[in-house]
């Protein structure tokens, strides 16, 4: 299909993505749209540098690349570099959703479930409900010079039902998301967001301030546990950042123990919904890689580069936002695998703590940060009233050591809005997850 | 019928760098079209990327208003402004010769750390035009640089970061900024003994406010700063501004995504203390009943949506030693993770920070949180905001104030 040249290796990798956006706020429309796009970025590799391109037509693909050449130096023994020897040549066609297709469901139908569900989120303290309605269908091909000729399909879905409560010069502002990879995975129940108004009431009138920061035991539900999977631990197992590095490779040996026991966690692009990626944006099919097996390390994540240079399989984990940027080693679906408490234990062994129910946002270095959203008082064993926390901070390998409960109920969460960033890449769809899970301490702010 | 036309170009050269070796060179040619009309109160919106039919555009946008999506159309004055200050920041054919030379210079300066990041140089221009006889342009080329540095002993994945961004290339000045940050590192200091020290941040922390602007949120008494439209709240030192003029915000656009042109290019969210405005788009400020404050943003193929584009706080002086004299500081360089409570309680994790003194960087501190509420370091605890510190090259701002420190590790 595209010509190729000798002395140099390449890759063209294409994308037709299709999105659906709908909004309404307080019932009047906002935004109702469809928009397709076809795009390419093109890799150029010539055993010293690689040369990138990006276009918005697709169908100049191989002009593209035959200008990139020019950059280039040829090099008969390209396919001999270590990073290039291992790419795999994998020729497959993987159409999941064509039959089962949002394309094919009629913009009024969405925008009729949309606005017909923002209805049922009222309540006597919110003047503000903001309602979407996001799909997305992709189309992607990957095509290189090793032979490599791949053809799948991605699909998400989703809506996301935002309310802003007020109360004597207090505020609380919450949202429901349902999501999944189909239309018919975006309903809420009506008692769902019964439960949903309940609860957002609850915190606005009864949300307390936090009298005494400072270190607490604390229980995360799975979405928070998901983020702090993904922030503390995902990010440090993306391997680029031990290129050049040999503190890294010495601190980072397979084997340690870097957590409690009860701890594992996976990374795979097997799991539907956000974080599905059958194929890496280098052609490499997707691995189910445990990241800590019962507190030891046991894996990182690769792009082609990282794992010839540390001399490990590739895991499939190459991928960029869109055909605007260059593929980077980045997490798909992370996820702390479930243990065998039950959730009513893990605080029943609390005397005085917290229980996170949802969160913000998080962030990960050497401390990873959680900005709570709905977090409740735990005293003697049992859930109290909803308190107002800014951030949980921690050490990250300290506080891997100091998870002592891992609940039964894992969980793998799907999202449509949002995203993981990383340098300029941002926002790249992954999905994350895990079950209610103890931490012996963290610092609440 | 009304009919607006939005048109985004872009190029861009980008450089990476690994472990101090440049190993990838970026090239991206974008182009979007969109375009949006009016009619019986509502807005049809299409868009398409790279070349594109207009014409075909425009009946795919008249299409569009079935979906009956409400949007006010105001007629607007026939004006023409252009503005183009693209100009050639290095030589394409310099670029990668350049940028190795500087990134072999900083690794050399600083052998301690392993380096890796990138230089991008990017050239833009931005059109509106509309069918009232609005035709503006505005194109405006930048540079800008990352260096994310790790000491070769730790065990971090980053353990500092130098960001820099200008309309010039000025190598010299990176590089010795550069290793004047990464030379602080490598000493240690000890924090202020002050119950609440002087903080030198990036304007981020700004940030946390923002939503408390938005006309929907305020007018629902949902915002942090409900009741307090035209009323004094913060420093008389204080004021937020979103600011278009592209000579003074990097890479801004003159008009927002409506085609709205501030006076002097300048929208004021807050002057002196005085909270002045909401942030709305042409549809929000109608349905609220308030002023609009020009800062819609057009996303593509959208209806206008709410932006802040060149939002900054307005520099009180021109250097932090007016500010401070020759008092101690806290120069915080990396702070990720922090949020707001809905009262403005802030908690925000400090990762990386260092003990200023006497215009210089004395060492690094160890990791703390700052513990504050929005109304005071934006009130009685604020000191000002200036536009030289530690950096010589580039164009940031710091804001100056004081906050508790906690969890000092």
């Amino acid at each position: 299909m595209f010509k190729f040249r000798k002395g140099f290796y390449a890759d063209i990798r294409i994308e037709d993505r299709f999105t659906t956006n709908i909004s309404y706020k307080n019932s009047v429309a906002e935004q109702c749209r469809e928009i397709s796009e076809k795009k390419a970025f093109i890799r150029v590799f010539d055993g010293k540098m690689w040369y990138y391109a990006s276009t918005d037509n697709a169908d100049n693909a191989q002009e593209e690349l035959d200008n990139l050449y020019a950059y280039a130096t040829p090099d008969n023994d390209v396919e001999n570099n270590p990073a290039i020897k291992i790419l795999e040549t994998n020729k497959d066609c993987v159409m999941r959703f064509e039959n089962n297709c949002v394309k094919n469901v009629p913009l009024e139908e969405k925008r009729d479930f949309v606005q017909k569900t923002a209805a049922k989120f009222v309540s006597e303290h919110c003047s503000l409900v903001i309602a979407h309605y996001l799909d997305r269908y992709s189309v992607y091909e990957f095509y290189s010079s090793k032979g490599a000729d791949i053809k799948y399909d991605f699909q998400t879905s989703g809506s996301v039902f935002s309310m802003s409560f007020a109360n004597k010069g207090e505020n609380f502002s919450d949202a429901i998301q349902k999501s999944g990879t189909a239309f018919d995975d975006v309903k809420v129940s009506d008692k769902e967001i019964e439960e949903f108004i309940k609860e957002s009431e609850n915190v606005l009138l009864n949300a307390k301030k936090l009298e005494n920061p400072g270190t607490y035991p604390v229980v995360l539900a799975p979405i928070v546990t998901g983020v702090f999977a993904h922030e503390s631990f995902g990010h440090k197992s993306e391997a680029d950042f031990m290129l050049g590095d040999e503190t890294m490779a010495k601190e980072w040996t397979m084997g340690k123990q870097v957590a409690s026991e009860l701890l594992s966690i996976v990374d795979s692009g097997t799991y539907d919904g956000s974080g599905y990626v059958p194929y890496d944006d280098e052609g490499t099919k997707c691995n189910y890689t445990y990241l800590i097996k019962d507190g030891v390390l046991a894996g990182r994540l690769h792009n082609a580069t990282t794992a010839a240079y540390l001399g490990e399989k590739l895991t499939g984990n190459a991928r960029a936002i869109n055909c605007g940027y260059e593929p980077i080693v980045r997490m798909t679906t992370t996820v702390i695998k479930g243990g065998n408490s039950t959730v009513e234990e893990l605080i029943a062994g609390i005397k005085h703590g917290y229980y996170i129910k949802n969160c913000k946002h998080g962030s990960g270095m050497s401390t990873f940060t959680i900005a709570p959203n709905v977090a409740y008082e735990i005293v003697d064993g049992k859930i109290g009233d909803p308190v107002k926390i800014a951030v949980l901070t921690g050490n990250v390998f300290e506080t891997l050591g100091d998870i002592d409960g891992v609940a039964n109920d894992e969980t793998v969460l799907t999202f449509v809005t949002g995203g993981c960033g990383k340098m300029e890449q941002f926002p790249l769809n992954v999905g994350m997850g895990g079950p209610h899970i103890r931490v012996k301490k963290m610092n609440v702010q | 019928m009304k009919k607006q036309i939005y048109c985004v170009n872009n190029r861009e050269s980008c450089l990476n760098f690994t472990a101090g070796v440049v190993d990838s060179l970026r090239i991206k040619n974008s182009a979007s079209t969109t375009v949006r009309v009016y009619d019986n109160g509502f807005i049809g919106v299409s868009g398409a990327s790279g070349n594109c039919d207009q014409a075909e555009l425009e009946k795919k946008a008249i299409a569009s208003l079935e979906n009956k999506v409400p949007y006010p159309a105001e007629k607007s004055e026939p004006s023409e402004i252009k503005i183009d200050l693209r100009k050639e920041i290095i030589k394409k054919s310099e670029l990668v010769d350049k940028c190795k030379a500087l990134v072999k210079e900083v690794a050399e300066s600083n052998p301690e750390f392993i380096l890796s990041g990138k230089f991008a140089v990017s050239d833009d221009e931005t059109t509106f035009r509309d069918s009232d006889g609005v035709n503006y342009s505005c194109a405006t080329s930048v540079f800008s640089a990352y260096f994310v540095a790790k000491h070769k002993d730790s065990a971090n994945i980053m353990d500092e970061v130098y960001e820099v961004s200008d309309d010039k290339f000025e190598p010299e000045k990176i590089a010795s900024d550069a290793k004047t940050l990464f030379d602080a590192y490598l000493a240690k200091a000890d924090m202020p003994e002050e119950e609440k020290p002087i903080f030198i941040t990036d304007p981020s922390v700004v940030s946390y406010l923002v939503n408390g602007f938005v006309a929907e949120l305020y007018c629902s008494g949902a915002s942090v700063l409900n009741g307090k439209l035209g009323k004094k709240v913060f420093s008389d030192k204080f004021s937020l501004v979103c600011n278009r003029n592209p000579e003074e915000t990097l890479g801004a656009t003159f008009f927002d995504g409506e085609g709205v042109v501030s006076k002097d290019y300048k929208s004021y969210l807050v002057e002196k203390g005085v909270m002045k405005k909401l942030l709305t788009t042409k549809k929000s400020a109608q349905t609220f009943g308030v002023e609009n404050s020009g800062t819609a943003s057009s996303p593509f193929a959208s209806v206008p949506t709410l932006g802040a584009e060149g939002l900054s706080v307005e520099a009180t002086d021109e250097d932090v030693q007016a500010l401070i004299g020759d008092k101690k500081a806290i120069y915080v360089t990396t702070s990720s993770g922090g949020d707001m409570t809905p009262t403005g309680e802030i908690g925000l994790p400090v990762q990386c920070a260092y003990l200023f003194e006497n215009g210089k960087l004395v060492g690094r501190l160890p990791e703390f949180s700052i513990s504050c509420n929005v109304f005071d370091i934006l009130g009685d605890d604020y000191i000002g905001a200036c536009k030289k510190c530690v950096k010589n090259a580039g164009r940031e701002k710091y804001l100056v104030f004081r906050a508790k420190a906690v969890n000092v590790k």
